[in-house]
C-alpha cells in the first residue's frame, strides 16, 4: 500500500517486510527487509536511521555462534568483529603426535603483543600437590590457554574457557584464561588461571586455535558472542 | 623431519564463518606448512630437553638416596 509522502510523491514496500521509514522531515522512504534472525537497530549513519543488525546481547546475554571439532593444523574462527564480547570453550584437545599444548591468537596476529599474568596449581607425578608457580608471560607472541603441562595422550586431554572484553571497539582487548590439563602421567595434572591483555587497539575478527605438538587429534570448540 | 612426523600430512585449516555459518577445510600453503613445521620442532626440541633435564634430576635424586641408604618413600616420611 503506497504512502504519499508531504512532497506529493509515493512510497510503498516492494517486498515482505520491507519497512516504510522516516528519513527526514515530511519525508520517508523504504527499508528493506533484513536476513532472518537480525533484529532492528540505530544507526544515525545511515539514510533512514536504521539497520539490520545481529543481535549484539550484552554482558550475560550471550549467544553461541560457532561450534565445531578440532581437526587440521588449526581452527579459525572468523567475522567476530560485531561482538562486544567472546567466550571460547574448548573440551578434550589433544594432539596424538607429540607433548604440546594449546594456544591462541588473536587476528592471527604472531607479534609480541600478548601479555599474560597468572598461576599455575598442579600435582606431581606422584599425584602429591605442587605449590603455586606464577607465570609471567611479557611479550608473547599467542594467548597461553594452558599452563605449563603438555601431553599428547587421548586420555590425557586440555579443557578451557578463555573470556575476551571490549572485542568491538577501538582500544586494547582483554581476555581471562581458565584451564585445566591432564598430563603425560594420570597423577599428574594442572589448573592455570591468568589475566592477559593484547595490546592492538582493533576489533577482534577472529580467533585461531592450534596445537603446538602437530595436528589436532581431537577435541571440540564452542564460542559463544554477546 | 618429515610432515607426517607431526601429523601435518592433511596440511589442512579450519576456516569457521560465524556470520554465513561456512566451515571450509582449506590447505596451508607453502609457508604455513613450514610456519607449523617450524613450531613443531620447537616443541619437540623443548621436549627433549625437558625430558633431559628430569632424566638428570631422578638420577641425582636416586644417587643421593643411594648415599643416605633409604628409600624414596623413607625420605618422604622424613619430610612429612
Amino acid at each position: 500500500m503506497p504512502i504519499t509522502k508531504a512532497s506529493g510523491q509515493a512510497v510503498a514496500p516492494a517486498a515482505k517486510g520491507d519497512l516504510v521509514v522516516g528519513s527526514a522531515t515530511n519525508d520517508a522512504s523504504v527499508l528493506g527487509v533484513g536476513s532472518n534472525d537480525t533484529v532492528l537497530t540505530a544507526d544515525s549513519s545511515t539514510a533512514t536511521g536504521l539497520k539490520w543488525a545481529a543481535p549484539a546481547g550484552g554482558a550475560g546475554n550471550m549467544v553461541q555462534i560457532a561450534n565445531g571439532t578440532l581437526s587440521g593444523a588449526s581452527v579459525t574462527i572468523s567475522s567476530l568483529s560485531t561482538y562486544s564480547e567472546l567466550l571460547l570453550f574448548i573440551e578434550d584437545s589433544y594432539n596424538a603426535t607429540a607433548n604440546g599444548t594449546t594456544q591462541v591468537r588473536i587476528n592471527n596476529n604472531s607479534t609480541t603483543n600478548y601479555d599474560q599474568f597468572g598461576f599455575t596449581i598442579s600435582n606431581n607425578g606422584s599425584g602429591g600437590a605442587n605449590p603455586p608457580v606464577r607465570r609471567l608471560l611479557n611479550g608473547q607472541t599467542e594467548i597461553e590457554a594452558i599452563g605449563t603441562l603438555t601431553q599428547n595422550r587421548a586420555d590425557a586431554q586440555d579443557f578451557f574457557t578463555i573470556r575476551f572484553f571490549n572485542t568491538k571497539n577501538a582500544g586494547f582487548t582483554s581476555f581471562d584464561v581458565l584451564s585445566y590439563a591432564d598430563g603425560a602421567s594420570n597423577a599428574d595434572n594442572e589448573i592455570y588461571v591468568a589475566k592477559g591483555i593484547y595490546k592492538v587497539s582493533e576489533a577482534v575478527s577472529s580467533l585461531v586455535i592450534y596445537q603446538t605438538g602437530g595436528n589436532w587429534s581431537g577435541g571440540t570448540y564452542r564460542l559463544w558472542g554477546g | 623431519m618429515e610432515l607426517t612426523d607431526y601429523g601435518v600430512d592433511d596440511m589442512k585449516r579450519i576456516e569457521h564463518n560465524v556470520e554465513t555459518g561456512e566451515v571450509l577445510e582449506i590447505e596451508l600453503t607453502a609457508s604455513e606448512i613450514a610456519e607449523f613445521q617450524e613450531m613443531y620442532a620447537e616443541t619437540a626440541e623443548k621436549n627433549e630437553v625437558a625430558r633431559a633435564e628430569a632424566a638428570v634430576k631422578e638420577a641425582q635424586r636416586q644417587a643421593l638416596l643411594d648415599k643416605l641408604g633409604i628409600t624414596a618413600e623413607e625420605a618422604q616420611l622424613l619430610l612429612s
